[in-house]
């Protein structure tokens, strides 16, 4: 676990480890989130529906969360676990700030938070799909995306999650020097120059591949997420007519307002 | 590294980050029962079977340019009996805020009992009124500690608060949701339709609580689980207010839909017009004889028989229930069907109508 973890009631430490069917309140995969680098800023966008089984809540949810003044997280998957946890980093993050005086690097709130979520891992059930986008004036602009896998797709051969958890171990303690880009593949996380969450990720992903290029201008990376939502709003199955796009860059955070509906 | 005394503040070691650790002392929910389990799941297997969850509900609750309206039914119902009829389904928190019931009862009343009493304490800490964001975001963070534990509610607070009105949607899942019109339980998509085609923000006091009303009304009309008395409150500035309690039967529209013809095909609906009363005996009957269910199949197919065909279904139905083996109590049978249908042939149409249970 970091370190600096200075919070001392950890999160919900005695949650359960499952969780059954019939509460898993959203199925995964409905929020669509998607996020790329241009040339001095990063973007991100998310659908703004909730939504649980086949009910909508409402069509106007914020999923894009400001972390500090220079970075973006967006979040998809369950909808509580989508509050607490990027809260409790939050909270973290800015108790750090305050008491050493500098904020994180987007670099150092990626890495801290993947290791909140490996802490969590195997100790409760939380989903939570994120992108994180930070504007750093050394580095400039840079995109991270951290992902648990469904419930399901973990096995629970005993073999196998022996073998897991000695490699689990290994790579938190021994090995864990000699590892530069340690990626847990359960846990994991990645910089990226564009990425996507959800079911809607499916249709933009080859969207992104094709048009996306590097230093794009603000208004070039408008028209492609333009372009992205109307795919997703094309051929995916859930009706997405709100989308959140928010941009970060030397100057911080700002909201985009989208011309159409 | 130890450094003592003024350096110490300096020394932002990892050892010391522990040391402080322990004393700070985060807020805990003061009554924190819940049993540290790894898995719930495996505390009581089978437990749903045993303790009978009373669910089915419709509440709904929508901000308009007067305040809130919040509008609820009042039945309870586990499985296919209905419990109660004359459940309270709005908690009232503080003279200021106003928690809906829907899922499991004991969940919502003691959770926001207990909400009362944390938004109190607040007052008296902060020496003034809670916001209606914090007091949700108190229960959704309780709710949240007992994720997996089997809670079952879904909320509406509804408030007016120095922001305005305001309506959060909290769930036994953790969920918090900040909206304007928010409908929950089992007649929720029924009460939906109504809700928003008529629904409009600047809408006078008296259309808004005919809306909510109507809303609860679709909602008990086509939805098994809810009905009983339609509640309708409304909060302003001043706090709430309960303005009517409607009885959901009474307020249906009257139509020529008598309960025995429910199930038959259009054809034979005529037959019935003649003998409305007769038909009405034979569904008004055979749900109070729980052990005739033998009976069932035959009696439907009768709806549209006189008096004497049903004396004669009383004969088939002694020789066929083989089940019920005491001879004395098959001619009980007989003459509880012969007294029913006589009762019921003295009484007048309007009576059959309250007299029917709700099919």
């Amino acid at each position: 676990r970091s370190w600096f973890t200075l919070v001392s009631a950890p999160l919900n430490e005695t949650a359960p480890a499952t969780r059954r069917r019939s509460e898993w309140g959203a199925m995964a995969g409905m929020d669509c989130l998607i996020g790329f680098v241009g040339k001095d800023f990063a973007i991100v966008a998310a659908d703004m529906n909730a939504a649980r089984s086949i009910m909508v809540y409402s069509q106007d949810e914020d999923k894009i969360l400001k972390l500090d003044s220079h970075k973006l997280l967006a979040v998809g998957g369950d909808a509580a676990d989508c509050i607490q946890e990027p809260d409790f980093f939050k909270k973290n993050m800015d108790l750090y700030a305050m008491r050493n005086g500098v904020p994180l690097s987007t670099h150092a709130a990626a890495n801290y938070m993947r290791g909140e979520k490996s802490y969590n891992l195997r100790r409760r059930m939380s989903q939570v799909d994120m992108l994180l986008a930070g504007y750093d004036k050394d580095v400039g602009p840079s995109l991270y995306v951290m992902m648990l896998p469904l419930h399901e797709d973990v096995s629970f051969s005993l073999r196998l999650s022996l073998l897991r958890a000695i490699y689990f171990a290994l790579n938190g303690t021994i090995l864990s020097p000699g590892l530069r880009y340690f990626i847990d593949y359960l846990a994991s996380m990645q910089k990226l120059d564009k990425a996507s969450h959800g079911y809607g990720g499916f249709f933009v992903n080859s969207l992104l591949d094709t048009h996306w290029k590097p230093d794009l201008t603000e208004a070039e990376a408008l028209t492609l997420l333009e372009s992205c939502f109307k795919e997703i709003q094309k051929r995916f199955m859930i009706s997405m007519p709100n989308f959140t796009i928010k941009i970060v860059d030397a100057n911080g955070v700002r909201t985009v307002p989208r011309a159409s509906s | 590294m130890a450094l003592g005394g003024v350096l110490s503040a300096l020394d932002f070691s990892a050892a010391r980050a522990e040391q402080h650790d322990e004393q700070v002392d985060l807020p805990k929910e003061q009554l924190m029962s819940a049993p540290i389990l790894p898995d719930p799941l495996n505390r009581c297997p089978g437990v749903e079977k045993h303790i009978k969850m009373v669910h089915g509900t419709t509440t709904l609750a929508f901000k308009y340019q007067g305040g809130v309206i919040v509008a609820v039914d009042s039945r309870a119902s586990s499985g296919a009996y209905i419990a109660s009829q004359t459940v309270k389904k709005v908690i009232e928190i503080n003279p200021f805020l106003l928690g809906t019931m829907a899922g499991g009862a004991a969940d919502c009343s003691y959770w926001e009992r207990y909400l009362g009493m944390r938004c109190r304490m607040f007052e008296l800490d902060q020496k003034q009124r809670i916001s209606v964001a914090a007091a949700s975001k108190i229960l959704s963070n309780i709710t949240y500690q007992y994720k997996g534990y089997g809670l079952s509610m879904g909320t509406m607070i509804c408030g007016w608060d120095q922001t305005g009105p305001q309506i959060y949607y909290v769930d036994s899942d953790g969920e918090r949701l900040h909206g304007s019109l928010f409908s929950v339980g089992s007649g929720s998509t029924f009460a939906y339709g109504v809700l928003d085609t008529g629904y409009r923000f600047d809408m006078t006091f008296d259309e808004a609580v005919a809306l909510g009303q109507r809303s609860i009304f679709a909602a008990t009309y086509r939805d098994a689980y809810s009905g009983g008395t339609v509640r309708v409150y409304h909060i302003d500035k001043d706090g709430w207010k309960r303005i009517s309690e409607t009885d959901s039967m009474v307020s249906l529209p009257k139509t020529s839909l008598h309960v025995g013809f429910i199930g038959l095909p259009s054809h034979q609906r005529r037959y019935c017009t003649r003998s409305p009363i007769r038909s009405l005996t034979c569904t008004a009957v055979v749900p109070a004889c729980n052990a005739c269910h033998l009976t069932h199949s035959i009696v439907r197919r009768l709806h549209f028989c006189t008096t004497r065909a049903i004396a004669g279904l009383v004969l088939q139905v002694q020789w066929r229930a083989d089940g019920v083996a005491d001879f004395w109590w098959k001619r009980c049978l007989a003459v509880c069907f012969a007294l029913a249908v006589v009762w019921l042939n003295t009484r007048s149409e309007s009576e059959y109508r309250m007299a029917v249970p709700s099919v």
